[in-house]
């Protein structure tokens, strides 16, 4: 695709989102993200599959609007309680405690958010450029992929996600076997016989993402929290309009960390698996390595704060190049919000950009929208939402449990939806507390009918040989990144026990 | 609340025994799926080919396990368990009730039990915030976004 053609598209797209219901929808999925990325407890996967079925009735152009304006939201909210209680929201902003709390304890928590405010309206916007450039050039080259490639490029997606995330590569082998074993269940795609539904008639259907990731990522979080001390104390700053506008100094040196998380946080944010949290301890280990003085790291340098927010922000435009041009979704989020765009009978992948520009280019349009939208509510809005963060917080299990319930049940209007995701909420909640990382059981969920028919379809084209594997050099090359992406942190683990001490 | 963590010695043998009873389960259901003549792989391929792959990570899991801590499931002793399984049955209850009963007032009820004998609330705290929630539920999905909740007991009425 040309960039005249891009621009043109880009100019629709934003016809798409500055509709006043569009930009509604931005505003309030931005404001959601940032409240439930303040909130420890909720993390952006289960807000959004919570939300996913209550959008359903807003059309497929607003709701993924307001769904991709809670993904991003979520990446600045976490920064909030991470600067002022020391209590990272998202794991992705871990690493803003290490500065951010440093500076709110030397009476600097409004520079803080404010240069995280900054980094991050920089590290999205300048992602969303990079997204508008790659992802319809990246469709454009997988147009020409068959089954055998497909098959090879969504084994090299699990597998980057079971290898990077989690602690263990068998635990998260077991969770990828688990979601695989799940997209099994119900009418076989292509013979029609019904799989591993034990007589049940409402496993037919197959076994609903939609319930299975709001019971995993949402409600056994909340049956987590009850297990969980709470009594958070958030540090008394003035955080008002002039106080979070950092001064000339602190924009000068963030200048430099903001730019280089940009581009680390949007080519990790392409890798699936890789994402936020890996973003934003790359950005802090290389302001770091790169600072003249290093050790004013973890004592409240205000580079410790830019870098890693901007590439935290930065990585989620770099997870929608996969997810819209290939429909490879690289990360839990990414996933449910696949699950979004099939359950408007839209199907993320090569065709997406052609079949649906309006929704696609609206979208990306709303992105930029969003950003600008997050800034301002973040510079503008601190103290606000500081304090409804404190209100929310008592009734937030209630709260999520019934929007749970509602909206997984008036998706199909089945109660069996309600009683799988309780089911998987308790799963959910053994998995964690035993390290099986659960973004693969969605991912696997989700993949599996697609993975299965692709091989299935590439051994009929071959006629049973699976030699087309290797023949075919996309997939020949895919299947080896796979490979290679379970070798080299065994080699790593390895090496690391050769070495002497 | 006593802040000692609940923690079960040796869980992994059990957990190992969780999944292993899953690899059975889906070898038994694929047991019976035809087998297409023509093609390489049928229906019971794919299912049959993680059941196995199951089968053998198992085994491995055991084995990067055996010299693991026991793990910490909950801090509290077991009142929080209680209230963690507490939540589950009301939500499984909900489930149950949900179309005999009507979808707003299971909701009602769903949000009284969580209020007052999960999280311990007052009486006249629980009733206000169960009230205020169920006719945001209903204000929302119901008249705002079209949801048709089914009505169970509220047909006697309206």
């Amino acid at each position: 695709m040309e960039l005249a053609e891009t621009l043109q598209f880009l100019g629709q797209g934003f016809a798409v989102a500055l509709t006043p219901g569009n930009l509604l929808f931005c505003t309030l999925g931005v404001l959601i993200g940032t409240l439930v990325g303040a909130l420890p407890g909720i993390g952006p996967t289960g807000a959004v599959a919570i939300l996913l079925p209550a959008s359903y009735q807003l059309g497929p152009a607003s709701a993924l609007i307001m769904l991709c304006g809670i993904y991003y939201g979520t990446q600045y909210g976490g920064t909030i309680t991470s600067v002022l209680m020391r209590v990272p929201g998202e794991s992705s902003s871990v690493v803003t405690t290490f500065d951010g709390y440093q500076m709110a304890r030397q009476g600097r928590a409004g520079v803080a958010l404010g240069i995280a405010a900054i980094g991050s309206f920089v590290g999205g916007t300048l992602s969303v450029v990079g997204l508008v450039l790659l992802g319809p050039a990246l469709a454009g080259y997988a147009l020409s992929f068959g089954p055998a490639e497909y098959f090879a490029l969504m084994v090299l997606a699990l597998s980057l996600i079971t290898a990077f995330t989690g602690k263990s590569l068998v635990r998260g082998l077991m969770a990828t076997c688990l979601g695989l074993l799940l997209g099994c269940v119900g009418d076989d795609v292509i013979s029609g016989d019904p799989r591993l539904t034990f007589g049940v008639d409402g496993l037919l259907d197959g076994i609903q993402f939609l319930p299975v990731a709001v019971g995993l990522f949402g409600v056994s979080e909340m049956i987590e929290s009850l297990g969980q001390k709470e009594g958070l104390e958030i540090v008394k700053a003035d955080v008002g309009w002039r106080k979070v506008l950092p001064g000339r100094h602190d924009l000068g040196q963030s200048l430099g960390p903001m730019g280089r998380g940009s581009l680390l946080g949007f080519f990790v944010g392409v890798l699936p698996g890789a994402g936020a949290t890996i973003a934003s301890f790359l950005s802090y280990g290389l302001e770091q390595r790169l600072s003249r003085r290093p050790e004013r790291f973890g004592q409240g340098a205000v580079e410790g704060v830019a870098g890693p927010e901007t590439a935290n922000n930065a990585s989620t435009g770099g997870a929608f190049v996969p997810m819209l041009s290939l429909g490879i979704p690289g990360s839990g989020t990414t996933a449910v919000l696949l699950g979004g765009f099939l359950m408007f009978g839209l199907h993320p992948g090569p065709s997406l950009f052609k079949e649906s520009p309006e929704v696609v280019w609206g979208l990306l349009a709303s992105m930029y929208l969003g950003n600008v939208i997050l800034l301002v509510c973040n510079l503008g809005f601190i103290p606000l939402m500081v304090r409804i963060m404190e209100i929310i917080k008592p009734q937030l299990r209630v709260v999520v449990i019934t929007l749970a319930v509602v909206g997984v049940y008036s998706a199909r209007n089945t109660a069996l939806d309600v009683v799988v995701m309780f089911s998987f909420a308790a799963l959910g909640f053994f998995m964690k507390k035993f390290d099986f990382p659960q973004a693969p059981v969605v991912l696997g969920l989700i993949l599996g009918e697609r993975m299965e028919i692709s091989l299935r379809q590439a051994l009929n084209v071959s006629q049973n040989d699976f030699s087309i594997f290797l023949a075919r050099p996309i997939a020949a090359v895919l299947l080896a990144a796979a490979l290679l992406s379970f070798l080299l942190p065994l080699l790593g683990r390895l090496l690391a026990r050769l070495r002497p001490r | 609340m006593s802040t000692k963590p609940f923690a079960w010695p040796r869980a992994q043998g059990l957990v190992g025994l969780f999944w292993l009873g899953l690899a059975g389960l889906v070898l038994w259901g694929a047991a019976g799926l035809s087998e297409e003549p023509d093609a390489a792989i049928g229906p019971a391929f794919f299912p049959r080919a993680l059941a196995v792959a199951l089968l053998v990570l198992v085994p491995l899991y055991w084995l990067e396990n055996r010299r693991a801590l026991a793990v910490a499931l909950w801090e509290g002793g077991g009142r929080t368990g209680g209230r963690m399984a507490g939540l589950l049955a009301a939500g499984l209850l909900a489930a149950w009730l949900w179309e005999p009963l009507g979808g707003l007032p299971t909701l009602f009820l769903l949000c009284f039990c969580e209020l007052k004998w999960v999280e311990g609330r007052g009486l006249g705290r629980t009733l206000l915030v169960a009230g205020i929630i169920t006719l945001t539920v209903w204000l929302t999905f119901c008249r705002m976004l079209g949801v048709n909740l089914p009505w169970g007991v509220l047909l006697l009425w309206f």
